[in-house]
């Protein structure tokens, strides 16, 4: 046991231990420990949505795409921003009617809107889906983590499976409470710990900030602009777009804005957030510092820069803090995505397959498919191969296809028919998962059209064809009253089968 | 619409998403950033910036809402201008 594992196990400790004490004198109901009994103010729901966002994806392949692609990794700087801005006009809405109706989840909203269930079962199965991939990066970053805090005494796959048992435990022991609290440990970790080596890196290495990009610029001409093909511009925009859309339809994100007290903290969270944010500027420079210092990190090992540079400049006990910074930044948002999987799965599907199930019965499944997802997430992060950007536009390919069906349900009628919100989101999805399994780019698909439009981000594609059929379904389908009259069919009769 | 001042909310993320191929260069360094990297932190930091203001609007107008719930007449002691 190295000094930097014992430093990574003390802060495990310290996060069970915190997760056992909030949930002290609580009885564990499913409004409890998924909502937090709605009574979060401002700073809890501020850190709740902070912890969920700023996770090992920030750390280590927010550093690890600026040390392997450069500009293009600004793109994330980018997309909260704009989220940001929606979220003020949005959040207070979804809340209003979620608290209003007792909701728990997002599956909820939706086939409450749409006064639909099949349709939330749709939404649960997308967005669970969508979470794999999320959890996945968070477990792969976990056993980065752990591995190279270990130096080398770990192998990747064992940290894995390491990481998995532990959140498994937590999530178990404290729900939406301990990771609450947790967050207030992990946000001041890793503004403390970001800033740092955000600040001293490039002096120390390089002599200061623009000393640092200088060298870069000679070294890799272009690596601080966008390329002209490939992630440009282009991909860049639409890149920003999507995720910006897609940021409030995570099912986690969605269902921490259950746990607000007011629609006020939405609001004066809108403009803190996005100075919470530049914290990401810091990993850059993290990222950035070790483009000379530590070179050869190519593909998916480039998530490996922050650590490698940490290990190369401190003393094993300092690359252990660091290496607790990253651990709970994995831990808080890890917990989120497996206790919002859980709690679909047993409330959206398990429940409307079995609607005799007691309450008792639907918080005990949601707790006991927790380590099931996580071994699943296991799983996939042990297949390897991919850096965790791409692993996330993944997930967000998959979420943002909920975001036509959201906008037209908030009118007090909905603008879309239940049969044509999810004909748009599966058309949305098949777009999304063909391309990703046959490997298809656009480019490759558009030989001859220009960058301008075949470096769009195919979930854009994928998102403006669920659209356009989610409005063409339901024309299709709400069917004019009259004509409905003609024909003799009494209303509330719908045709079954055929 | 209602409250046109929510526009405001609008236009730090429209710079920067029509602004990008302008702001696609290394030089010039503005305080010691690379100009694209400082074009979106000042993106960011303009976005807190009209949050806040229509945040602070959206107060102002809902006191003069409760005040007087609607009657199309201008608010009579108009608040001090900033």
């Amino acid at each position: 046991m190295t000094p930097a594992l014992a430093v990574l196990g003390v802060f495990l400790a310290l996060a069970l231990g915190i997760g056992i004490l909030a949930r002290r004198g609580r009885p564990m109901t499913l409004e409890q420990w998924t909502v937090g009994g709605r009574g979060f103010g401002s700073v809890f729901v501020f850190l709740l949505m902070a912890g969920e966002i700023y996770t090992t994806f920030t750390f280590l392949g927010g550093s690890g795409w600026a040390y392997g692609r450069g500009a293009p990794a600004f793109y994330i700087l980018g997309y909260g921003a704009v989220a940001y801005a929606l979220s003020y006009f949005l959040l207070p809405v979804l809340w209003r009617y979620a608290t209003q109706h007792r909701l728990h989840s997002q599956a909820d909203f939706f086939a409450r809107k749409y006064g639909s269930t099949p349709l939330g079962v749709l939404v649960s199965l997308v967005s669970v889906a969508a979470i794999v991939p999320y959890l996945t990066l968070q477990l792969k970053g976990l056993g980065i983590i752990v591995s190279e805090t270990s130096y080398g005494a770990i192998p990747v796959e064992v940290a894995v499976w390491l990481s998995v048992a532990a959140l498994v435990v937590y999530v178990v022991i404290s729900g939406v409470h301990g990771s609450a609290w947790t967050a207030v440990l992990k946000d001041v970790m890793i503004l403390g710990v970001a800033v740092g080596l955000g600040v001293y890196f490039p002096s120390h290495f390089h002599g200061g900030f623009r000393a640092m990009f200088e060298a870069i610029d000679r070294a890799k001409p272009g690596f601080l602009t966008l390329p002209p093909h490939g992630l440009s511009a282009t991909w860049l925009i639409s890149t920003v777009l999507l995720s910006a859309l897609g940021f409030y339809m995570w099912p986690h994100g969605f269902a921490s804005v259950y746990t607000a007290k007011s629609e006020d903290v939405f609001r004066r969270n809108a403009v803190v957030m996005p100075l919470y944010q530049l914290v990401l500027l810091f990993v850059f420079f993290a990222g950035f510092a070790a483009i000379t210092t530590v070179p050869g990190l190519t593909g998916a090992d480039a998530d490996l820069s922050l650590l490698r540079l940490s290990k190369l400049a401190f003393g094993p006990w300092t690359v252990g803090l660091i290496g607790a910074a990253g651990l709970l930044t994995a831990l808080v948002p890890g917990s989120m995505l497996l206790l919002t999987a859980g709690t679909i799965l047993s409330k959206n599907v398990f429940r409307v397959a079995v609607p005799g199930a007691s309450d008792r019965t639907v918080a005990r499944l949601a707790r006991g498919l927790v380590p099931v997802v996580a071994v699943l997430a296991a799983l996939f992060a042990l297949r390897g191969g991919q850096a965790l950007v791409p692993l996330l536009l993944l997930g967000y390919n998959v979420v943002t296809q909920l975001f036509p069906a959201l906008m037209a349900c908030l009118p007090a009628t909905p603008l879309a028919t239940p049969a044509g919100a999810a004909a748009g989101i599966l058309t949305g999805e098949t777009i999304v998962i063909a391309f990703a399994v046959s490997g298809a780019t656009l480019p490759r698909l558009l030989p001859n059209a220009p960058a301008i439009v075949t470096d769009i981000n195919v979930g854009l594609v994928a998102l403006a064809a669920n659209a356009a059929v989610m409005v063409a379904v339901s024309a299709m389908t709400r069917g004019p009253v009259p004509a409905a009259a003609v024909a003799g069919a009494p209303a509330g009769a719908p045709i079954a089968g055929s | 619409m209602k409250r046109p001042h929510r526009l405001l909310a609008a236009v730090p993320p429209a710079v920067m998403l029509v602004g990008v191929p302008f702001a696609n260069h290394v030089r010039p360094y503005v305080f010691g950033l690379p100009f694209l990297l400082f074009f979106f932190v000042a993106c960011v930091l303009l976005t807190s910036v009209a949050l806040a203001c229509v945040g602070w609007l959206d107060r102002r107008a809902d006191a003069r809402d409760a005040a007087e719930p609607s009657c199309g007449s201008p608010a009579p002691p108009a608040p001090p201008a900033p």
